[in-house]
């Protein structure tokens, strides 16, 4: 239960993390349309949406690189943690069998 | 080195407020760019992840040196890790490039001498990271992968100067000692507010990596031990 909770934190917290780091590039349109509201002064030809997507893009990438390099390392620890389980299960295993035939 | 949890959580919650301020000073703070429009905002991202990454193989140089010198693990260890996060940050600095670059040159690639010297980097650690996987456990692959981190750092000085030495479409450095290009001081001041922000994920990420390196290598050498003692551990891990 404790362990479910836990997971339904972090599932959140990493929903809320995505959603303010998607919505971060909007701030910067909304800026740039206050600042600049005729798209014709820009040298940017398309106006101030034009390349919003590449922007949105190459944030959402670094996070997806960062989010599953941590991924990638809780994946590691886990695995090493059940493997340091087994290590103990067949060290165990080896003293009954010692004991037994001593 | 040290790997105490403190530390860590200390590194962990000051690099995710420098990032969320970062967040805040790239889309909300620092005006835009006139020429580039919206787009020019990759630029905090882009050169922060390229100077951690530069950052990142410089302790892989440490690493190497202290490693052939000592012949020391802990420095063996460093060298290993800080490549590994070095890749993360220079794939991610790659990444980030091209798709600064559609916009701005009107093509995702182009063969310029600091984007082409970017990838050699790129492959030279490639390379590294794959011939620590693929080498036997043990000296040997240590000293060679060694060598290749401090051939491979020659490369970094390289892509720095690339564009004083050669025609370039890359604009000009706005910082370090060689640098020439104009830079906005607002803008300035985001991008080292970036820079300090992913120089503290990177401390992070490599004491958390360090530790988990250090337990693998402990785990590896206890498994080779109950291997001998106990051969039904490999059915009974199965399991």
């Amino acid at each position: 239960m404790n362990t479910i909770g836990r997971k339904l934190r972090i599932t959140l917290a990493a929903l809320a993390v995505m959603l303010l780091l998607a919505l971060a590039p909007a701030a910067a349109l909304a800026q740039q349309d206050a600042a600049d509201p005729d798209p014709q002064e820009t040298a940017v030809n398309d106006g101030p949406e034009a390349n919003l997507p590449y922007l949105f893009a190459a944030y959402t990438v670094t996070w997806i690189g960062f989010f599953a390099y941590l991924y990638y390392l809780s994946q590691r620890q886990r695995s090493l943690r059940r493997e340091v389980e087994a290590l103990r299960e067949a060290l165990e295993e080896r003293d009954r069998r010692d004991r037994e035939a001593g | 080195m040290t790997t105490n949890p403190p530390v860590k959580n200390a590194l962990l919650v000051t690099s995710a407020a420098l990032m969320l301020l970062t967040l805040y000073l790239v889309f909300i703070w620092v005006p835009t760019e006139r020429n580039l429009g919206i787009s020019q905002r990759i630029f905090y991202f882009h050169v922060a992840l390229a100077w951690v990454g530069f950052f990142a193989f410089f302790w892989v140089l440490v690493g190497s040196v202290g490693y052939l010198w000592k012949r020391s693990r802990s420095m063996d260890r460093l060298a290993h890790t800080s490549a590994e996060i070095g890749m993360l940050f220079t794939t991610l600095m790659l990444v980030t490039g091209i798709t600064w670059a559609k916009p701005a040159w009107g093509v995702w690639w182009t063969w310029d001498p600091k984007l082409t010297t970017s990838l050699i980097l790129w492959l030279i650690y490639a390379a590294y990271l794959m011939l620590r996987a693929y080498s036997p456990p043990g000296d040997q692959g240590s000293r060679f992968a060694a060598i290749l981190g401090i051939v491979g750092f020659v490369d970094v000085p390289i892509i720095y100067m690339s564009v004083v030495w050669w025609r370039t479409v890359h604009p000009p450095l706005v910082v370090g000692p060689a640098a020439t290009g104009a830079l906005e001081p607002s803008m300035r001041a985001v991008l080292m507010v970036a820079t300090v922000a992913f120089t503290f994920l990177f401390a992070y990420l490599l004491l958390e990596r360090l530790s988990l390196r250090r337990s693998e290598e402990e785990t590896d050498r206890a498994r080779m031990g109950v291997e001998t003692a106990a051969p039904g551990y490999r059915a009974m891990e199965g399991a």
